[in-house]
């Protein structure tokens, strides 16, 4: 794919990294002159300097048609305003954008930016999580939170354990992806399989329902 | 002017714009609220000034809807910054509604971000430009 990187500095940095090892190509445009300089040397891509919030920085860097953009410029309103650019006037498919301020997240999806990554929400998310059930070994969400994979470690005690699959009554919407297994490795489990004590589970679920899965399996 | 007295008007950013706008419109009879992140930017205003000054971050969602501005008949976006300015005043127009949205931009190409919405630009530039072009246009009459 091809993808532009505008702003930013360590994140924009493991980034381009990442990015390139998978192949992609890159363009990265950056407002700080050291910074691109060391973007360039460390990683042999093309940098342009100048303000990616500016129309025809973009204009120059040749950003039109590209498949993504990701903008990771310090300041809410300047991400607002690359993306924009970038979707109204350059075609590029997906924008994507940080926000320091956790409110815009929701603000930005609706004026248009396709996905808006929030640190702190993120991390909020994840310790009301880790703490409000500390069996949910780890938990992810997919598209927008839709969708959450649960990991759920299955202690001696719970009732699920030495049941078949098909005995046990789950919500709807959940299915038991696959189950890590110290003895063999992983099993992606049918109606037959027994769960047994220290297996981990990986539970496809909504979030609204996590905290029932937890009650099927462990009561 | 089309609004009607005692509507209510937000002006976000006191700079010498902001603050001669809100002491004008509130000399006329307009209820309006100044908001401003730093507290002596409010010096600009006049004494017996009849607004409200909020102390604030413009371009938080929070600061507005504080404001009740979903009720505001205008919203004038005049920071110094035109990003900030293009998120405001898309946020009174595409998220509130506001009737009459005015955004001030230094660069002009920032239009491109409000085509097509009910906002109005405002650009010192272009303003500046049609003085001097209507300069010449007079010496070209008179050649």
């Amino acid at each position: 794919m091809r993808i532009v990187v505008a702003g930013g500095r360590t994140q924009a940095d493991f980034l381009i990294g990442d990015l390139i090892k998978k192949k992609h190509r890159i363009i990265v445009i950056n407002d700080d002159p050291a910074y691109c300089d060391y973007l360039s040397s460390v990683h042999k891509i093309p940098v342009y300097q100048g303000d990616p919030s500016k129309y025809f920085v973009l204009e120059e860097a040749g950003v039109k048609d590209f498949d993504v953009l990701v903008a990771l410029t310090h300041r809410d309103a300047d991400n607002l305003a690359i993306c924009q650019y970038a979707k109204r006037c350059f075609g590029v498919k997906k924008v994507v954008c940080t926000v320091a301020n956790p409110k815009n997240a929701d603000l930005f999806k609706e004026l248009g930016v396709n996905t808006v990554i929030s640190s702190t929400h993120m991390i909020a998310q994840y310790i009301s999580q880790a703490t409000t059930v500390e069996n949910f070994i780890k938990t992810m969400s997919v598209e927008d939170e839709k969708v959450i994979i649960t990991e759920i470690l299955v202690e001696p005690q719970y009732a699920c354990v030495d049941k078949k699959l098909m005995d046990i009554t789950l919500p709807s919407n959940t299915i038991i992806g696959c189950i890590i297994r110290k003895s063999s490795d992983m099993i992606v489990p049918t109606g037959s399989t027994e769960i047994k004590s220290g297996d981990k589970l990986l539970v496809l679920s909504s979030p609204e329902n996590q905290k029932k899965v937890m009650a099927a399996i462990a009561n | 002017m089309k609004f009607e007295r005692k509507e209510r008007v937000i002006i976000v950013g006191c700079g010498r714009l902001g603050g001669r706008l809100a002491t004008m419109l509130s000399d006329k009879g307009y209820q309006v609220v100044i908001i401003d992140n730093d507290e002596n930017s409010f010096k600009k205003l006049p004494e017996g000034f009849g607004g409200i000054q909020i102390k604030a971050d413009g371009i938080d969602l929070e600061t507005l809807k504080y404001v009740d501005i979903d009720d505001a008949a205008m919203l004038v976006a005049c920071t110094g910054n035109d990003n900030m300015n293009s998120l405001i005043a898309q946020i009174a127009s595409r998220i509130f509604g506001v009737p009459n949205v005015y955004v001030r931009f230094e660069d002009t190409d920032k239009e491109k971000l409000i085509n097509g919405f009910n906002i109005q630009g405002i650009y010192p530039f272009k303003l500046t430009m049609g003085i001097f072009e209507e300069m010449l246009s007079n010496e070209d009459e008179e050649d």
